[in-house]
């Protein structure tokens, strides 16, 4: 029972490590609270079954999941963010401005495409095998694959080049930054562009894994929030991916052995201790009073 | 008539709960995203008294601002230990977790399927079913609670709350408790919100956890931004447009279904408008240039 419980909420850890992966890279860089991450994700996963369950349209389900977060990522940056940044106005302002959008992209989501949680017609006939005593389904096997290569892809990326230097120097100090004769629209724009990446792959996986449906969004994101929060400011990635998969573990475990319908609350009030006793982050350098 | 009546409780409900808002982001700066679970707070708590304790409604109705100034404080709390945005997330968590609650907890909420028959508040020893009657009575109950936040707003405690979160070190050093006037503005205006609950239940006579999830606290953001946080004129006018602007979607005749979407959309682009076009907006903390 154990292991199988364990192995369940391996994708779903997986999942949370890659959201919290995009939401921490944005928040990081630009220090602002994408919430509208809330809508994105559903819309990319719903746009991936619509197209994936078409008997001619299927071989365009991944490019255009992965375009539409692109597209939509990045025109929250440069339509909202980056103006209200370039007007130095306060990160509560921006986290404002990114629930204000979420409810427009939420309402067009539901416009479009109704209410209801779709699923891959094969998620019901995926196969399975048997492992000891854990019960394998090739879904999850899928999920966990595209969650991984997302992750490891967009790691060496950051590795390779000098955008991961970039955004860490941008999230600590823009106007810094702006003095060095870089251009800060284009380096946000980068960042933007990874998290669309990466809040493509967590929502094809998890629509690979246990579909997606339009009100989905936003636990996933405040639980992205908690994992953001909980890594602090030291690291781009991996303190946010840790963070992401240790949560996604914990509500794996509580899933297979609370009611389900408990399962959010219990997650919700991780958060808001979290924020109350850690506001800054239990993973960040301690910073002296000024400089918070 | 009974038409602009129900407006006109509508107007009641809505006004001093958007004013509470207004207030707490203009004078306590902090911007709460649950202010929709306060709202949803009164109101159980007045369902809950009222059919399992036999409580009166006005009986009811007295304890409610109480309970909801009790659950103010512990925000408030928050409130002077967080800054802006972590203060937005923790608020949008506690949000989701009074749905979370409201939704699981069947024994006490009634869970979905929420309280009904919630009575009406008496009047010489008969329920108040008369719409104009009902009106005078709302009329009465919000005139008090924007009373209230008028109070708070005029004299030396207004501008102390405003100096406080203007400058709270600048404040501090002139001797006004800068956390503890943030914590009393949000206790303050969480019993505010919590009262505009109660008077919502006993108008509709039932509450469910979906007339009080995040959707309606994004709305109430928008409302509170749109007239100006900490401008109590102006969030009266932006209460009373987010309360027409749904009855004169109507008059379009689109789908039910179709039409909330709609409306939601036209208030999460209200609320962007608000913030991209308006650089005096409450929120901002634009620098001076050197």
């Amino acid at each position: 029972m154990l292991a199988q419980v364990l192995w369940n909420s391996i994708p779903t850890a997986l999942i949370l490590a890659v959201n919290a992966s995009a939401f921490a890279l944005i928040h990081r860089s630009s220090g602002v609270f994408h919430i509208a991450f809330a809508s994105i994700w559903p819309a990319t996963g719903t746009l991936f079954i619509q197209l994936s369950n078409s008997s001619l349209l299927w071989p365009l389900a991944i490019p255009a999941a992965i375009l539409l977060s692109l597209a939509l990522t990045v025109m929250c940056d440069r339509l909202v963010y980056a103006p209200l940044s370039m007007r130095s106005d306060s990160s509560l302002a921006a986290i404002t401005a990114s629930l204000g959008l979420h409810v427009v992209l939420l309402s067009s989501v539901l416009l479009v495409a109704g209410s209801e949680t779709r699923m891959l017609s094969t998620v019901a006939l995926s196969p399975a095998f048997q492992l000891s005593q854990v019960r394998i389904l090739w879904s999850q096997l899928h999920s966990c694959f595209i969650v991984t290569a997302a992750l490891l892809l967009t790691a060496l990326i950051l590795q390779m080049t000098s955008a991961s230097m970039k955004l860490r120097a941008l999230g600590d100090d823009p106007e810094g930054v702006e003095l060095t004769g870089l251009n800060v629209r284009n380096t946000r724009s980068v960042a933007f562009l990874l998290a669309g990446f990466l809040t493509a792959a967590g929502a094809i996986a998890a629509s690979t894994d246990a579909g997606m449906g339009p009100h989905q969004g936003m636990p996933v994101t405040l639980m992205a929030a908690v994992a953001t929060i909980l890594a602090g400011d030291r690291t781009l990635l991996l303190g946010a991916s840790l963070a992401g998969f240790f949560i996604g573990t914990l509500q794996g475990i509580v899933a297979g052995y609370c009611p389900a319908r408990w399962q959010e609350v219990i997650v919700f009030s991780t958060l808001t201790l979290a924020i109350l006793i850690k506001g800054e982050g239990f993973l960040s350098a301690v910073k002296r009073l000024e400089e918070r | 008539m009974n038409y602009l009546l129900h407006i006109l409780v509508l107007l009641a409900i809505d006004v001093p709960l958007v004013l509470s808002l207004t207030l707490m982001a203009g004078y306590g700066g902090s911007l709460s995203v649950a202010h929709a679970a306060y709202f949803g707070v009164g109101g159980y708590f007045l369902a809950i008294l009222t059919t399992r304790f036999g409580w009166t409604v006005a009986a009811a109705l007295l304890l409610v601002p109480l309970t909801g100034a009790v659950l103010g404080a512990a925000t408030g709390a928050a409130a002077a230990r967080l800054r802006g945005d972590y203060f937005v997330l923790y608020t949008l968590g506690a949000q989701v977790l009074f749905v979370g609650f409201a939704r699981n907890m069947i024994p006490v909420t009634g869970g979905p399927f929420g309280i009904t028959e919630i009575p009406r508040p008496l009047y010489m020893g008969q329920p108040l079913y008369s719409l104009s009657g009902f009106a005078l009575f709302a009329i009465i109950v919000a005139l008090v609670c924007i009373g209230i936040i008028v109070l708070a707003t005029l004299g030396p405690s207004g501008l102390a709350a405003r100096a406080a979160r203007a400058d709270p070190m600048a404040a501090l050093a002139l001797g006004i408790a800068a956390r503890k006037i943030r914590f009393l503005v949000v206790a303050l205006s969480c019993a505010v919100a919590a009262s505009s609950g109660a008077l919502y239940a006993t108008y509709f006579g039932f509450v469910g956890p979906d007339s009080f999830g995040v959707g309606k606290s994004i709305l109430l953001v928008a409302a509170a931004l749109l007239g100006g946080a900490g401008n109590v004129q102006r969030g009266a006018l932006s209460a009373c447009f987010v309360v027409v602007l749904p009855e004169l979607l109507r008059f379009l005749q689109l789908p039910s279904q179709l039409a909330a979407e709609f409306r939601s959309m036209l208030f999460g682009l209200f609320l962007l408008l608000v913030l991209l076009a308006r650089p005096g907006n409450a929120l901002s903390q634009s620098r001076r240039r050197p």
